[in-house]
């Protein structure tokens, strides 16, 4: 049966080209945001350029900019693979790309003039909120279209993740975001003091889950298996921690809490769900690991396998101090300190930035008509600099973390404070200054990453990438039902 | 082939039904966390005598939730000992049921301001937001220099206080006529300060002038 | 919290955990391992690998 059906790799490539500059604006907002905290004068006494209004433009620029460019793009590209078909509602698809692009660009022009919820990670104001919504229900429409009319029968698990991501983050944001406008720009949320941290932490800790963990172990579990060129470690092993992960981690989003004025019994929920949180994120970390055993020969010569490796480590590392900082004795001293951040980076620049450049830097080539990646000796150069840089940044503030944890409860032989608060922070200034540099070295990887990029992507600026066909799947002896026959 | 596995390919195979499962095993970790909260926070009603933010203060709230102070100090002191020596004793759920949204925070680049209202001067206040390096010299805050030029739109305080009143705010009706008139030539510094000011201090002594 | 909310809490999670035991059962029980290792194998299996 002839096929003349190919994939749509069009709104890859631009959420590709989109993933790429928005990791290199929201990476250097972090680097100047990490300066302002060693150098305060950086602010030029200019409101917009304030450190407290820029540090919003640094989480939405990277976990929703970036991040979010880098999923979208990689779901569309995966779900087409994984489905041997090509992808549904090609125009909607298309606005989705320009829908984000319009999100993220409001969103971060917005935040610096004071526009914003002050919600941990839902800063967008009211509006930008609805536009969010109508492109996410346009995105999981696609997606659930595209598995709709699928050729494989079975649906391949990196797009349950995908798919419990899209679902999820629907649910959060409505929930989290609901208010009364006052103007154009000014909202009341309709929840207020301990009921208002509750779901905010509920939507900011499944916000770490579903976009930060699921969404990319959609990614992971796709392009680890393929840049390994070995099939899966064990299939049925990510389906029985998909299920775990997904119906856990909601349960443990008070672990932001402890201590704090929220009842006793959310507390200790929170805590004992992050601990089971273990057998999940290790699972998953393993099931990455193992599918690299027997080729590990191709890792040390392949830049994009060496990212996925490092990531799955750091995904390890990240959930095992996560769990760690959820029991209560542990967060009594964590808690409100840079260890917080130490945390926050080693997932987020080592576990979800590592395993993205991986993926992209394995999907590029693919989607761009190229045989591989413009310059290998740059990808080498770019996972040494982002592996330092994320080493010098999470130590850096491990120690900070520690130092002002002990230095807020030391007290002398009477029991009285040993400390006053300025101490901790003129004792963690130095760390401030290492971490700026860890972030000067990673953005420099992100633009060797973006320069190499744009030279792969010659022949797309030039328009001469021919499609790729869509494949008929065979018939395997053992499947059954027999695949669906393609249509033509 | 095995019975369970028609079951099992049900889900697996079919978009939807994997979608409405998800859903599902999504929500119900929060519909259990969130609900007896909800059940709950009628029961939280605000401590005898803690009035919602009068007009100056609310204005200032609005502003360190504009300038995002709340990325750097924290207003939620832990029943620990080691923080409520430094602090004070520690907050409760009542305290903050007039903040939408809630100003809790989750890192300390400063300290904690749950109950800073009262330990220092007005002047001190003022000087420090203009220029934190005058008055605390290892200081890494931003100054704010910006905020004394700025009168407050007085048009707008109505509007919002309005606002919070139809989400439950005990606001009266000459709570907002005379709203304009309190904010009459204030500058965004004098309401940010007021607001500091009023943090964490007994009900008695927020009313007074 | 009261002691009905607490209880209903107890349920809950015993559910959960048979539901998530039920799950790992299933998985591996019902011996589809064929079908299983063909997935495993999916992401290297696409087009540009036959071209
Ligand atoms: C060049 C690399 C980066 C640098 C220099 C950097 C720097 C910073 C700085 C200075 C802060 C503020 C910390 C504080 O308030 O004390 C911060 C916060 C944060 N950054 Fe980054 N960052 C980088 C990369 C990333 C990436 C790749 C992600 C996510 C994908 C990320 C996510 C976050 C988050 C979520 C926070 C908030 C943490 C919290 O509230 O505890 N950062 N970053
Ligand atoms: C088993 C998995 C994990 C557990 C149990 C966990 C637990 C925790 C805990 C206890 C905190 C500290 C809250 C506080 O004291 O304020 C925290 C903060 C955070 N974690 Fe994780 N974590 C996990 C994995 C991850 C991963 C993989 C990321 C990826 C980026 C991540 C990102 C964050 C962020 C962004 C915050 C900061 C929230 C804020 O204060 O603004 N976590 N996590």
């Amino acid at each position: 049966m002839p096929n003349t059906e190919t994939y749509n790799d069009r709104v890859v490539r631009l959420f590709l080209l989109a993933a790429a500059v928005w990791g290199v604006v929201g990476m250097s907002v972090g680097v100047f945001v990490a300066a302002q905290l060693a150098w305060p004068a950086l602010n030029f006494d200019t409101p917009w350029l304030t450190f407290s209004r820029l540090r919003p433009d640094h989480t939405f620029g990277v976990i929703f900019a970036f991040g979010g460019s880098a999923l979208m793009g990689t779901c569309y590209y995966v779900v087409q693979r994984t489905g041997h078909t090509r992808l549904a509602l090609p125009k909607l698809a298309t606005l989705t790309f320009w829908g984000w692009q319009l999100v993220c660009v409001l969103a971060m022009a917005t935040m610096p003039f004071g526009i914003t919820q002050s919600k941990e990670y839902a800063e967008p104001e009211w509006l930008i909120d609805l536009l969010v919504a109508a492109v996410w229900v346009s995105f999981g429409t696609v997606f659930f279209a595209t598995l709709a009319r699928r050729r494989i029968k079975h649906i391949y698990v990196a797009n349950w993740y995908y798919g419990a991501f899209i679902i999820a983050v629907a649910l959060l944001h409505i929930v989290n975001n609901i208010v009364i406008p006052v103007s154009l720009t000014k909202s009341y949320p309709v929840y207020s003091g301990t009921v208002d941290a509750m779901v905010q932490w509920w939507y900011g800790h499944n916000a770490v889950a579903f976009f930060l963990t699921a969404g990319f172990l959609g990614m992971m579990y796709y392009f680890v298996p393929r840049q390994a060129q070995q099939p899966l470690w064990s299939y049925r092993f990510s389906i029985v921690n998909f299920w775990a992960l997904i119906s856990v981690y909601m349960w443990a989003g008070s672990h932001h809490l402890l201590f704090t004025a929220l009842p006793d019994w959310v507390q200790s929920v929170g805590m004992a769900f992050s601990i089971l949180l273990l057998m999940p994120s290790w699972g998953s970390a393993a099931n990455g690991l193992l599918t690299f055993n027997g080729s590990w020969q191709r890792v040390a010569s392949d830049p994009a396998a060496k990212f996925m490796v490092m990531a799955l480590v750091f995904y390890a590392a990240a959930t095992t101090e996560g769990s760690l900082m959820a029991v209560k004795t542990v967060n009594s001293l964590s808690h409100y300190t840079d260890w917080t951040v130490a945390h926050v980076h080693s997932g987020a620049i080592g576990w979800v930035a590592m395993i993205t450049i991986g993926s992209l830097y394995a999907m590029a080539p693919r989607a761009l008509g190229r045989p591989a990646m413009h310059s290998k000796r740059s990808m080498e150069l770019h996972f040494w600099m982002h592996t330092a840089g994320l080493i010098l940044y999470v130590a850096s503030m491990w120690t900070a973390g520690v130092t002002e944890g002990l230095m807020w409860r030391a007290t002398d032989a009477n029991g009285a404070l040993l400390y006053p608060f300025i101490d901790s922070l003129i004792a963690v200034r130095p760390f401030y200054l290492i971490r700026f540099l860890g972030g000067l070295l990673i953005v420099g990887g992100m633009i060797v990453m973006a320069w190499n990029l744009w030279h792969t992507a010659e022949d797309a600026r030039a328009r001469l990438i021919k499609p790729i066909p869509v494949p008929i799947p065979e018939p395997e002896p053992h499947q059954v039902p027999a695949p669906v026959p393609a249509r033509a | 082939m095995a019975k369970g596995y028609r079951y099992f390919e049900a889900i697996e195979k079919h978009a939807g039904k994997l979608g409405i499962l998800t859903a599902i095993m999504v929500s119900i970790g929060g519909l259990a966390e969130i609900t007896p909260l909800f059940v709950e926070a009628h029961a939280i009603t605000a401590v005898e005598g803690v009035k919602p933010y009068d007009p100056l203060r609310l204005a200032g709230k609005d502003i360190y939730v504009r300038e995002g102070c709340y990325t750097c100090h924290t207003q939620m002191i832990r029943a620990l000992r080691a923080e409520t020596q430094r602090y004070g004793h520690y907050s409760i759920s009542s305290e903050s049921v007039y903040d939408r949204p809630h100003q809790w925070g989750s890192k300390r680049t400063g300290p904690d301001l749950a109950r800073v209202g009262g330990k220092y001067s007005d002047e001190w206040q003022r000087l420090h937001l203009m220029d934190p390096r005058a008055v605390v010299k290892a200081s890494n805050m931003p100054g704010y220099p910006w905020l004394a030029g700025e009168k407050i739109d007085a048009g707008d305080i109505v509007a919002r206080m309005r606002a919070l009143r139809r989400l439950g705010d005990p606001y009266t009706d000459e709570d907002l006529a005379g709203a304009p008139a309190a904010l009459e030539g204030k500058t965004s510094l004098d309401a940010l300060v007021a607001y500091l000011q009023g943090l964490g201090l007994p009900p008695e002594a927020q009313a007074a002038p | 919290m009261n002691g009905t909310l607490l209880q209903v809490a107890g349920v809950a999670t015993v559910l959960l955990m048979l539901l998530f035991v039920a799950i790992w059962v299933w998985v591996w029980h019902t011996g589809h391992k064929p079908k299983y290792d063909r997935l495993a194998r999916m992401p290297m299996d696409d087009a540009e690998d036959r071209q």
